[in-house]
């Protein structure tokens, strides 16, 4: 596994297994049905409504900086696995030109401050280059900003 | 989804009220609504009304940065009002809420 890590921690195994998993076109579009998905997830773990947004809103700027680096014409997984303590989330799409996710944007910002732990990487392991992030929503934790 | 409405108020006051969901697919038909309220050569003020947004996300607030500046050159004044608290929270998570101007109706803003 040759990955190159930009990495607040590391908070998902590669091995794991996931209970829910939304593919859609990569494409701006589809971005609503994907935050559905993350917010009737947290609804149903029981998440208060402050952590449903946070992780609604965590997961759409994953999802969107994911779509703005995916090659044309390909598809975004994105994957959850739902735990009594937590929320974590797998969103991967094939790479348009290898590159990892900028940390100086508005969306960078808004993901490491909601997310309890996000990792973004780029997996040259296989065809094609494939761009991941992971992030995990604890059940507990709201970020008052 | 995204709609909005404009309001010609007295001395230039344009109201863009904005009703739906801005994300990456529709934060630039934001950024071109309030382009548009921006290029009326009677607007002194441009007052985006987030009342009606429902989820707004890091475009959004590059959708309204941009506004911003665009509204500075032009020598117009653009205003933040009514975000729901959600809205709010991404505003003060990127550091902009100061920046933008964020005014409530019900608290006798703007």
């Amino acid at each position: 596994m040759s990955e190159a890590e930009s990495t607040i921690n590391e908070p998902i195994s590669d091995d794991v297994s996931f209970d829910v998993e939304v593919r859609v076109a990569a494409t701006p579009q589809h971005l609503s049905a994907i935050r559905a998905v993350a917010a009737d997830l947290a609804m149903r773990a029981d998440f208060d409504l402050d952590a449903i947004a946070d992780l609604k809103l965590a997961v759409d700027e994953a999802c969107s900086t994911l779509v703005m680096h995916a090659a044309s014409g390909t598809e975004l997984s994105c994957a959850f696995r739902c735990t009594p303590d937590e929320i974590a989330v797998r969103a991967v799409v094939p790479s348009a030109d290898g590159t990892p996710p900028r940390r100086d944007t508005f969306s960078w910002r808004v993901l490491s401050t909601l997310a309890d732990f996000v990792t973004a990487s780029v997996s040259r392991d296989g065809t094609p280059t494939r761009v991941r992030i992971d992030l995990v929503k604890k059940r507990t934790t709201v970020v008052n900003a | 989804m995204i709609s909005f409405s404009t309001e010609h108020q007295e001395q230039g006051v344009v109201v863009l009220s904005v009703i739906g969901e801005v994300d990456l697919h529709t934060g630039p038909e934001l950024r071109s609504a309030v382009r548009a309220a921006l290029t009326d050569p009677q607007t002194r003020q441009v007052r985006v009304d987030l009342a009606g947004v429902s989820f707004m996300d890091s475009t959004g607030v590059s959708a309204l940065v941009g506004g911003h500046g665009e509204a500075q050159e032009r020598g117009i004044t653009l205003v933040v009002a009514n975000p729901q608290p959600h809205v709010s929270k991404v505003l003060r998570i990127v550091g902009l809420d100061k920046v933008l101007g964020v005014t409530s109706d019900s608290a006798g803003g703007g």
